[in-house]
């Protein structure tokens, strides 16, 4: 088992973690095969099989990470995940990062989130509690990354 | 009814694609969101590379936009590409001229 614990005050996870669970919600709606799409797309039997085997996968990652997502002790500032489920949820919480970043933070330009060079206390409730949310799942990702060697 | 492409730009990028023969390279993309540990470490599980070589390789997607992780036959570069989009890595593949 993996266990950790975070950084983050457990006031701001739990105030952030009902927008980290509609972001999550957003992931299986996501039209994945354009941001992820078969290069051979004159075969078309290849794309059809491409994008159904990435898809499985990508249901995969989602239940690891919905795991993850609702263990008990998480609102408290601790992370619990079986050995086996790592892999499967840092993906997922790639692709989390993704949805989280084109849905709650689309008024940040790239360079000013990958900086951190932009004024939060400018930002509207929403960005500020996606951004939060945006560096939580960072935390958590780059804890089980750490965990897995 | 002619089959034949009207643009010879366009068949000759066809025909460009369909040569076997040719290497293809596997090009991982820059994105904003993937975090760089996460990216070393995909390298290093997809390829094996150590971590100079994979740092190496992400440092050169986040400061120049895209690196070329890899050239072959297209069979395996099509196999590298599904690893990498699996990791949720924009990549894309192509011809090696």
């Amino acid at each position: 088992m993996i266990e950790f614990q975070l950084q983050a005050d457990s006031r701001i996870l739990r105030a952030i973690l009902p927008k980290i669970e509609e972001a999550f919600a957003l992931m299986s709606k996501h039209p994945w095969h354009v941001t992820f799409p078969c290069p051979t797309v004159e075969d078309e039997d290849l794309a059809s099989a491409w994008d159904d085997s990435l898809g499985q996968d990508f249901s995969e990652d989602r239940i690891a990470l919905a795991k993850l997502l609702r263990g008990k002790k998480l609102p408290h500032g601790y992370v619990e995940l079986e050995e086996e489920a790592a892999e499967s949820a840092v993906r997922g919480l790639s692709e989390l990062r993704l949805i989280v970043r084109q849905n709650l933070l689309a008024e940040i330009t790239d360079g000013q989130l990958e900086r951190g060079n932009f004024d939060l206390e400018k930002c509207k409730g929403p960005v500020k509690l996606g951004y939060f949310s945006y560096l939580i799942l960072a935390e958590i990702q780059e804890n089980l990354i750490s965990c897995m060697g | 009814m002619s089959l034949s492409l009207p643009i010879p730009a366009l068949k000759e990028k066809l025909e460009e694609e369909l040569d076997t023969s040719k290497p293809w390279k596997v090009i991982v993309l820059n994105d904003p969101v993937n975090l760089m540990s996460y990216v070393v470490m995909v390298f290093r599980k997809i390829f094996g590379f150590n971590e100079t070589k994979a740092n190496k390789h992400m440092m050169e997607v986040h400061e120049l936009g895209k690196s070329v992780l890899w050239t072959g036959e297209r069979e395996q570069a099509e196999s590298y590409v599904y690893q990498l989009q699996r990791w949720k890595l924009q990549t894309i593949m192509e011809v090696d001229d």
